[in-house]
């Protein structure tokens, strides 16, 4: 029966609209992935003697192992919020004669097929190699490889423990205290033991330890029975998901939005439209947790490692249009013919959605500002500029190519960089929105003042010619939605067909 | 022969109940008719007693067991409420056979079964390459109910059936669900808004309104105009 499953998950796949669709766009994607994993494999080369310059007192291993907690903390950060449950229909299943136990098996199973479990090995197997495999012993390299296998799937099972757990408060709550245990030891309160106990650790690995390897396959044992726990459960919530009433609350925030004249209406409707469905809900609740993490960045930001960290920093100074806008037009699902059959004005309601979520940027700015301020002061014009090039040619990018997204297809499969479900246009607008930055360092990097002020120059006065030509650009964006929404409609039934 | 027992059942979304039932027993091998308006609870009634959904309180029991985190029932249960129970991303002969073997049916008893189905199902349904999710609502509401038919179950399930279906299909499916019920002695439990359809057909009619049953007819001994009479004055007075 698992095989019969398995199949079933690869007709999902092979057999999903988007599967044979963007063939161009999906080859660039995988020779993307393509080139992550040789430079992972080619950083994995040369990681001794980076580490060495670092370490001169240290192996290039000692090194890494001490090293080794904050790796597999960074690999967790990054599986709570992109790495996700199989879920396959299981709605159509239920009823079916197949125990749940058998199907809460395979879920857990299938999850394990992960890029997120193999990732770290392109980088880790040609470390270990030269200098483990060659210098030491193949037994040593097994064994480091081993130990760092059981670190990827213990944070794996507390991911996956989390995300079949029901729902989403508790979600929340515990991966926001095993974050925390991470960052909280590790980087602020005691960096030099938690690097000697990360040190220990690895060494405990080669020295083949026992309680080195028991005792994370214990917690994954305990893990992955508590997530089959929980699962058994969840299928609950997943059968009923059309049954439950929306939150429907009177007032409240879209209540207060509502009384705001003239773009009122729409920006309480938007506010509906994030709390209502059911993603977008998940991921908006979920944002906060990402803001300790842009308050470490800004505070460690310097001139150097500044150019490496913007990126991040933009993301997350975006606030939730960043992630939401490119689906801005996806989520209306069934009120998509609404629109088209009433005389509502397009352009009202892309300026709308485009002031909504610049307000929420800068009020998030202006919340983390005395933050800001109290840690490292020096990055405020940067800070400042940045935002103002997110809500300015950022926001911009997002909601041009959005209207080519605005096909309801799928509104809740589709996600944001999942390798199931990805759209080809939505993967090469995050690469642009990441380049689009470039440019301007260019030109700062050319102005004759200090670097960080030069970019806060660039990047703050792109940032404030967009802002300001917005109702140019809303309106030609609003022109584009009006020539293509016969054709993303039609697209919507031959997708149904 | 199948039998269900209902006892103090109660589903909560929310601050709204959408079920209490204090007790409802169906007998064996009887065709029973739920009615009610939308929003009545039929459905809630159905995804409970199908172990879809978990009940605030109270029991529902197939056989005499608790259908709660069992699966005891599934060996002889055939059941369709929506599309959403249906696997889309196969072909209906793909699913047909997907649910026969679960049901330990031979490809050839599956084959032979099916056979019996084609004039129901038609050439889209029956013999198409397309997968469920692109059929039309009509056709998917075939091949649910079909899934559900030809396991020759013991105990059978539809939310709304006629639904979707064209008119020869309604009169087909109205056959089908009598012929069976007193051939096989297969208990069924039916919903439906068209009265007309169940009246016809069942043996027990029972109304819900706002989650409660607030009539349970057994005709010919009781007058199901009541039923009707009843939805008279929910509608009220005609609009302007």
């Amino acid at each position: 029966m698992y095989l019969t499953l398995i199949r079933h998950a690869w007709l999902q796949f092979s057999r999903a609209h988007y599967f044979g669709r963007s063939l161009g766009v999906k080859a660039i994607i995988a020779f993307m992935a393509l080139i992550f994993l040789i430079y992972l494999y080619a950083l994995g080369g040369s990681l001794p003697w980076l580490l060495l310059r670092f370490f001169p007192q240290k192996t290039a291993v000692d090194a890494l192992f001490s090293l080794l907690l904050y790796i597999y903390a960074a690999d967790l950060l990054t599986r709570y919020f992109a790495q996700k449950l199989p879920r396959q229909m299981i709605r159509a299943y239920l009823p079916l004669p197949l125990p749940r136990p058998k199907l809460a098996r395979f879920i857990l199973l299938r999850s394990w097929l992960s890029i997120y479990n193999l990732y770290l090995f392109a980088l880790l197997l040609p470390f270990f190699v030269r200098t483990l495999y060659i210098p030491v012993s193949p037994q040593a390299f097994w064994l480091a490889m081993l130990g760092c296998f059981l670190l990827g799937g213990l944070n794996h099972a507390i991911v996956i423990w989390l995300k079949s757990w029901p729902g989403v408060a508790p979600r929340l709550i515990l991966g926001g205290v095993l974050i925390l245990a991470h960052v909280v030891p590790g980087a602020l309160l005691f960096p030099q033991e938690y690097m000697q106990f990360s040190e220990a650790l690895g060494q405990a690995f080669v020295n083949a330890h026992p309680l080195a390897f028991a005792l994370p396959l214990l917690a994954i044992a305990a893990l992955q029975w508590l997530s089959h726990k929980g699962l058994k459960r969840t299928f609950y919530d997943w059968a009923a998901e059309d049954a439950r009433p929306a939150r429907t609350a009177k007032g409240g925030m879209a209540g207060l939005l509502s009384r705001l004249p003239h773009y009122g209406h729409l920006w309480a409707l938007e506010w509906k439209l994030i709390t209502r469905n059911k993603r977008a809900r998940s991921n908006f609740v979920q944002f906060p947790l990402m803001l300790p993490l842009l308050l470490y960045l800004l505070y460690a930001a310097d001139r150097e490692s500044v150019v490496g960290f913007t990126p991040l920093i933009m993301m997350f100074l975006g606030s939730y249009g960043l992630y939401h806008l490119q689906f801005a037009f996806s989520w209306e699902s069934g009120f998509a013919d609404f629109l088209a059959t009433r005389k509502i004005s397009t352009t009202a309601m892309i300026r709308a959605r485009y002031y909504f979520y610049a307000a929420m940027a800068w009020a998030q700015f202006l919340l983390l500002m005395p933050f800001i301020l109290w840690l490292n002061p020096g990055i405020i014009s940067l800070a400042a500029g940045l935002v103002l090039f997110v809500t300015g040619p950022v926001f911009a990018m997002l909601l041009h190519t959005g209207v080519a997204n605005s096909t309801r297809i799928d509104p809740n499969g589709r996600s944001f960089m999942n390798t199931e479900g990805v759209s080809g246009r939505l993967f090469i607008t995050v690469i642009l929105v990441f380049l689009s930055i470039v440019p301007v360092y260019v030109i700062a990097f050319l102005l004759p003042l200090p670097y960080l002020y030069g970019i806060s120059l660039t990047t703050g006065g792109a940032g404030m010619a967009f802002v300001l030509g917005s109702r140019r650009w809303t309106r030609a964006t609003a022109l584009r939605f009006d020539r293509n929404k016969y054709h993303q409609l039609n697209k919507y039934r031959q997708s149904q067909w | 022969m199948v039998s269900i027992r209902i006892t103090g059942l109660k589903k909560n979304y929310g601050e709204q109940t959408a079920l209490h039932i204090d007790s409802l027993q169906i007998a064996p091998g009887s065709l029973t008719g739920i009615v009610g308006n939308n929003g009545a609870g039929k459905t809630t009634m159905f995804r409970l007693l199908l172990d879809l959904i978990r009940p605030e309180q109270g029991l529902a029991e197939i056989e005499g067991k608790a259908v709660k985190g069992s699966d005891h029932w599934k060996t002889f249960t055939g059941s369709y409420l929506d599309e959403g129970f249906l696997i889309g991303f196969l072909s209906p002969v793909e699913y047909f056979h997907f649910a026969a073997r679960l049901h330990g049916i031979s490809e050839k008893e599956t084959e032979e079964r099916l056979e019996a189905y084609a004039g129901f199902l038609g050439d889209e349904a029956g013999g198409s390459s397309k997968t469920i999710r692109q059929l039309s609502s009509g056709n998917k509401q075939k091949v649910g109910i079909v899934a559900a038919l030809m396991i020759r179950p013991a105990l059978l399930v539809l939310d709304e059936p006629f639904n979707y279906l064209d008119p020869s299909s309604q009169i087909m499916i109205r056959q089908m669900l009598q012929q069976i019920n007193h051939n096989k002695g297969t208990t069924m439990l039916v919903s439906s808004h068209n009265l007309n359809y169940l009246t016809d057909i069942c043996d027990r009619i029972v109304l819900l309104e706002k989650g409660k049953i607030v009539k349970d007819l057994t005709p010919p001994g009781d007058d199901l105009g009541e039923v009707e009479a009843y939805f008279r004055l929910q509608a009220g007075k005609p609009l302007p």
